[in-house]
């Protein structure tokens, strides 16, 4: 190898300009790139909209009354702008209905009521969408109802009348034989799963669950309710509102500075019996629910082999008898009152 | 009073010169040639006045060192820009990630380029280990292959640990099933466990014990050993070779042709790693919910050999593999003492082929292996034999005795013992690989899946 030394330097620092030269190239791309998000096209399409003159994009953000940052504002900037009401815009960009008034003053944000990922800025994420790998997706009405059990006990107050009926249906139909909601924890799994820590499941994967439960767990013994609720497909999304109420996320602790509003507090220590066996709540009364309702259950489902006979209490259905226990800790709450 | 102005004055006025004697320091003395410049730089801490010819061909090290030094730095600089925002509290850690995520400028970017950074570092560490290996280059610097396996030990210890922080599922349940490998480790195995989870499982202390041993125990370890490693090398004479002259061992400065050739290297390093990061994001999946495990429950890809190994055994994967691996590669330059065929590519032409035949024969007892356990399975073919058999016969003791054969067989037939060792290690790697390669295609309930084929549905 014959090497030309003062050719090999040029060669060299010729190779240093040229390496310099793309690595600008592609941090400018990445520059360039990083300013044509999708938040920012869709600033600019809303002030374009508006007619409202702004030169530079920024990202919205503001903790919720929990303190969890959110950006939804970022994209939705017409949710809290009411003199846009009249305008045709874009779904997007649309004034929030004043109903909620209340809520987005006490500064209770997006989150805690419509779901999704408050953090994230790419609508996929944000939204929870199917295959963007994040829990607690976008809720849309009738659904939403199910949020309001983040912080109020269900029937505590008015405009949730299809999660009380959920609530209802839940006891009616028996699901709360299998899936107690009152004991703790994985170890007391009387028959099916803890329905208190599946975490926030999509309505899909619940919908299958009720109607189809071996498709999403192998080998499940569960009756499927798809025949009842073929007659009764509103019932159905109550269920299914009801179940997304267990199984979402509560919103933390909201005080509103102090002043407690009435029926707020955390829905699994009010509603669900909270660990070590303090609390209970509304639901307990399931089990004089069961007593009284013996007939209309479907014990059969369960116990093909050991019918209860009618009439004779609840002592007789094992799994009553095995919660004994957690009705002392229910009863001294609110002894009598209707279940819901 | 007069005297302090004049003098004042005179510094003022000979400011320019003062600046560039001070900022430059020695120029007046050794002026300005190609040699006093080097000598008065920096690099000369690392390179020799005059290196050969041979030091600056691409085809000697393919600068896999330089490579690795450069996704090292890139990796501290990135890693000192995420630590502005990320916050190692379990519950931090994932809001935090989505920040740098979304709102911060360029974070996406950064992260990527922190995620590849990381995987070429590891890539480059394990070429070079097995260039060095190749080439003999440990004869005589037995100390600096230590270090280097040091290096390798930490470069791992930091991917595994980076690998917890992002608090997501993938990360979480990585780190826990990698953690409970740690169960099958005897005497030691619990102690482990406790002193790197601060407990049993992976929480808070987890969390913040992987964190300070990320940003701060390892890479302060890694600065040293790179500082020592270096240093070695020039006390050691440069780079392995082979005594004798020859065009090749002519001497040429170092700079600007060694010097400029390396910069040119880390330049273009940086430039292909930006281009890669630009391209593919680091991901950040659901975050952590320890009620849902994630299915398969994956070590990071770097672990997945084990993890396939844990799966056949769980002793032989999590404990005996890796200790066999790490001793033989600490003893590797005292068990070969061979000086013929240093600095070549797998030495003379006989090792080399004894080398190459035990590769081949490393894919085909590997594809025998597999096809043979996952066609008959433990199940069939040796629950006959009694519960103890499937920890010991399996695909990965089978790797252990077609390498302890391919190191005999080239031995004997070579009578040399680097080819021996060589080819031991050729085996081990490329099944290693091999099984990395099936840990990648196993699904739900570790289930092979080929690449084209789609898991079922999990919810």
């Amino acid at each position: 190898m014959s090497l030309d030394l003062i050719k090999d330097t040029r060669r060299l620092r010729v190779g240093l300009l040229v390496g310099a030269l793309v690595l600008l190239a592609v941090l400018a791309t990445v520059w360039l790139q990083s300013t044509r998000s999708e938040w920012q096209k869709r600033q600019k399409t809303f002030f374009s909209l508006t007619g409202e003159l702004r030169h530079s994009t920024e990202i919205l953000q503001s903790p919720n009354c929990t303190g969890r940052m959110e950006r939804c504002a970022t994209c939705h900037l017409g949710a809290r702008r009411f003199d846009l009401q009249g305008k045709n815009l874009p779904k997007v960009y649309r004034s929030h209905s004043r109903s909620m008034l209340g809520h987005l003053e006490r500064g209770t944000g997006c989150v805690s009521c419509h779901g999704g990922s408050g953090r994230a800025l790419d609508s996929r994420l944000s939204h929870a969408l199917p295959g963007g790998d994040q829990p607690d997706p976008l809720l849309d009405q009738p659904y939403i109802q199910a949020s309001c059990a983040r912080c109020h006990i269900p029937g505590a107050r008015e405009g949730m009348p299809r999660l009380v009926a959920g609530a209802e249906s839940y006891l009616r139909l028996g699901c709360l034989i299998c899936h107690p909601l009152a004991s703790g924890g994985r170890g007391s799994w009387d028959f099916g799963p803890d329905l208190r820590a599946t975490g926030r499941k999509s309505l899909a994967y619940l919908k299958t669950s009720l109607v189809d439960p071996a498709a999403n767990f192998p080998g499940s013994t569960m009756p499927s309710f798809k025949n009842h609720f073929s007659d009764e497909p509103g019932e159905l999304q109550d269920v299914l509102i009801f179940l997304l109420s267990l199984s979402i996320q509560d919103a933390g602790d909201c005080s509103h500075g102090g002043k407690l509003v009435s029926g707020v507090g955390k829905p699994c220590a009010d509603c669900h019996a909270g660990a070590a066996g303090k609390a209970g709540g509304r639901f307990a009364h399931g089990c004089v629910y069961i007593v009284e309702h013996k007939d209309e259950l479907n014990c059969a489902a369960c116990h093909p082999k050991q019918v209860p006979a009618p009439g004779m209490g609840g002592g007789l259905c094992p799994v009553v008898e095995r919660h004994r226990a957690n009705c002392a800790v229910c009863h001294e709450m609110s002894e009598g009152s209707s279940p819901g | 009073m007069k005297g302090f102005f004049s003098a004042l004055w005179d510094n003022l006025s000979g400011l320019p010169g003062n600046l560039r004697r001070g900022l430059r320091p020695g120029v007046a003395d050794s002026g300005n040639s190609a040699a006093s410049r080097l000598r008065r730089s920096f690099v000369y801490h690392i390179h020799p006045l005059r290196v050969t010819r041979r030091a600056l061909r691409a085809s000697t090290t393919l600068g896999l060192g330089v490579v690795s030094l450069t996704a090292f730095l890139i990796l501290g600089v990135t890693g000192v820009l995420l630590m502005i925002y990320y916050q190692p509290g379990t519950q931090q850690a994932y809001a935090s990630m989505q920040d740098i995520q979304y709102a911060v400028a360029l974070g996406p970017f950064v992260r990527a380029l922190h995620r590849w950074a990381a995987y070429a570092m590891l890539v480059s560490i394990l070429l070079h280990l097995l260039r060095v290996a190749s080439m003999g280059a440990y004869r005589g610097r037995e100390l600096n292959w230590l270090v280097g396996l040091g290096l390798g030990g930490l470069a791992l210890g930091l991917a595994f640990t980076g690998y917890l922080l992002p608090w997501d599922q993938r990360s979480y349940w990585a780190v826990r099933v990698s953690a409970s490998m740690l169960d099958s480790v005897p005497l030691f195995g619990l102690a482990l466990k406790n002193l790197m989870l601060g407990g049993q499982t992976v929480g808070q202390a987890a969390l913040l014990r992987f964190y300070m041993l990320h940003v701060a125990m390892l890479p302060a370890g890694m600065l040293a050993l790179i500082a020592i490693h270096l240093w070695r090398i020039r006390r050691d004479g440069g780079l392995a070779k082979e005594a004798g002259e020859g065009e090749d061992n002519e001497l040429v400065p170092a700079w600007p042709h060694l010097v400029l050739r390396e910069t040119l290297l880390m330049l273009w390093v940086l430039v292909a790693l930006s281009a890669i990061a630009a391209l593919v994001s680091a991901p950040l999946g659901a975050p952590v919910d320890v009620h849902i495990p994630a299915n398969p429950e994956k070590a990071p890809w770097y672990f997945l050999w084990a993890q396939e190994l844990v799966s056949y055994s769980a002793r032989l994967g999590a404990f005996v593999i890796p200790a066999l691996l790490v001793l033989g590669l600490v003893g590797l330059p005292f068990l070969d003492r061979e000086d013929k065929g240093v600095g070549r590519w797998f030495g003379t032409p006989a090792c080399r082929l004894a080398v190459l035949l035990s590769g081949l024969g490393a894919i085909g007892a590997l594809l025998a292996f597999e096809v043979l356990y996952m066609q008959a399975g433990p199940g069939v073919f040796f629950k006959a034999l009694g519960t103890l058999w499937p920890d010991i016969v399996n695909p990965g003791s089978g790797m252990i005795v077609v390498a302890f054969i391919a190191a005999i067989s080239s031995g004997i037939a070579t009578g040399s013992t680097r080819a021996a060792f060589l080819s031991g290690l050729v085996v081990m790697l490329v099944m290693l690989l091999g099984f990395t390669l099936i840990g990648v295609c196993r699904g739900p309930d570790w289930v092979f899946y080929w690449p084209w084929e789609g898991w079922p549905g999990v919810s």
